[in-house]
């Protein structure tokens, strides 16, 4: 079991409403180390939803990162297709899992190269405002 | 010299046994192990990567390309756990990164990429018919898949693994999802069948 860990984050972004994905909680929240000079990145994590209302983020970004997609990956007749999702919805009382083989966050072009260890942040952006997440850089395996 | 008297014997044994279990843990052999012909690609070391580079010991080859964030680096873990639970005789197997995106994989760009994963790991790309003649023979396919909407391009591609016999054979499938310990006793069981040099 991995423990939980990254969760939340009241501080958030200065000009964000404190309501901001109200109910939503992040669990499990990590980059995976990837070669020196490697331009795309991958950020897993487990998003919960606490409330009565579907959670939806539209898109995110990141002050570590060029630009940042939600990408899901789909495998047919032996083939591996990654497909561009235009926003995550985490359902009521219920939860969304960005896990490696089936969702990631697609991070561009790395600021500089990140090592196991380093925290990257992400900023999801909800209809109610933006979430603020502190991801760790982990091994990969 | 030796190696070349031993193959038949440890050929012959490897068949029998093949008759009877064609099962991997994780993939299947194929009943008759098909040659691989000539084929011309551009290794990691900016060498020429011919069908010479497979002879003499068993190689695993994974397709993919290197701006390939969660699949490509998470196999290529599995396979360094895999190799790593096999000890000595790891060196007996050779790992092969084929990228299939050689508009982007440069020879620098793929040694730095395979040699972060373990300094063994060989890479090769070439142009895309070169490729794609390669994918014929050992039954791997890559379609390009602009994003519009998103940045650059991604490159839907086969998730198996092939395996190849030292004599440059394909021999049989792996297939995803990838465990280290299922894919070490794979590559244990073939390793013991096959002597290799």
């Amino acid at each position: 079991m991995k423990s939980v860990r990254a969760l939340c984050c009241a501080s958030a972004f200065l000009a964000a409403p404190i309501y901001a994905c109200e109910g939503l909680e992040i669990a499990d929240a990590r980059v995976m180390e990837s070669p020196p000079g490697a331009s795309v990145l991958a950020g897993f994590a487990t998003l919960r939803n606490g409330g009565d209302t579907p959670i939806t983020i539209r898109r995110a970004d990141s002050p570590d990162f060029s630009s940042v997609e939600f990408h899901s990956l789909v495998r047919r007749d032996g083939l591996i297709r990654m497909a561009v999702e235009s926003s995550l919805t985490v359902p009521p009382h219920g939860m969304l899992a960005i896990k490696s083989g089936e969702r990631h966050l697609m991070l561009f072009k790395p600021a500089k190269d990140f090592h196991a260890g380093d925290r990257v942040t992400i900023r999801l952006f909800c209809s109610t405002g933006t979430r603020e997440v502190k991801m760790t850089v982990e091994k990969n395996g | 010299m030796i190696a070349a008297v031993a193959l038949p014997l440890g050929m012959l044994a490897w068949r029998e046994q093949a008759e009877r279990s064609r099962t991997l843990a994780s993939g299947t052999l194929l009943p008759q192990p098909r040659p691989v012909a000539e084929f011309a690609l551009t290794g990691e070391d900016g060498k020429p990567f011919t069908r010479a580079g497979l002879l003499g010991r068993w190689t695993v080859i994974f397709v993919g390309y290197t701006h390939c964030p969660d699949v490509c680096p998470t196999t290529l873990s599995q396979l360094k756990a895999a190799k790593a639970k096999l000890g000595a005789d790891g060196a007996r197997l050779a790992v092969l990164f084929v990228s299939v995106d050689p508009e982007r994989d440069t020879p620098d760009h793929l040694a730095r990429y395979v040699r972060y994963f373990d300094k063994e790991f060989r890479a090769a790309t070439g142009p895309v018919d070169a490729l794609a003649a390669l994918g014929r023979q050992l039954g791997f396919v890559f379609i390009k898949n602009p994003a519009p909407e998103g940045e650059g391009y991604g490159i839907d591609h086969s998730a198996e693994l092939m395996l190849l016999d030292p004599e440059a054979r394909l021999a049989g499938y792996l297939t995803p999802p990838f465990q280290a310990e299922t894919l070490a006793a794979d590559f244990k069981m073939i390793l013991e069948k096959q002597v290799a040099p």
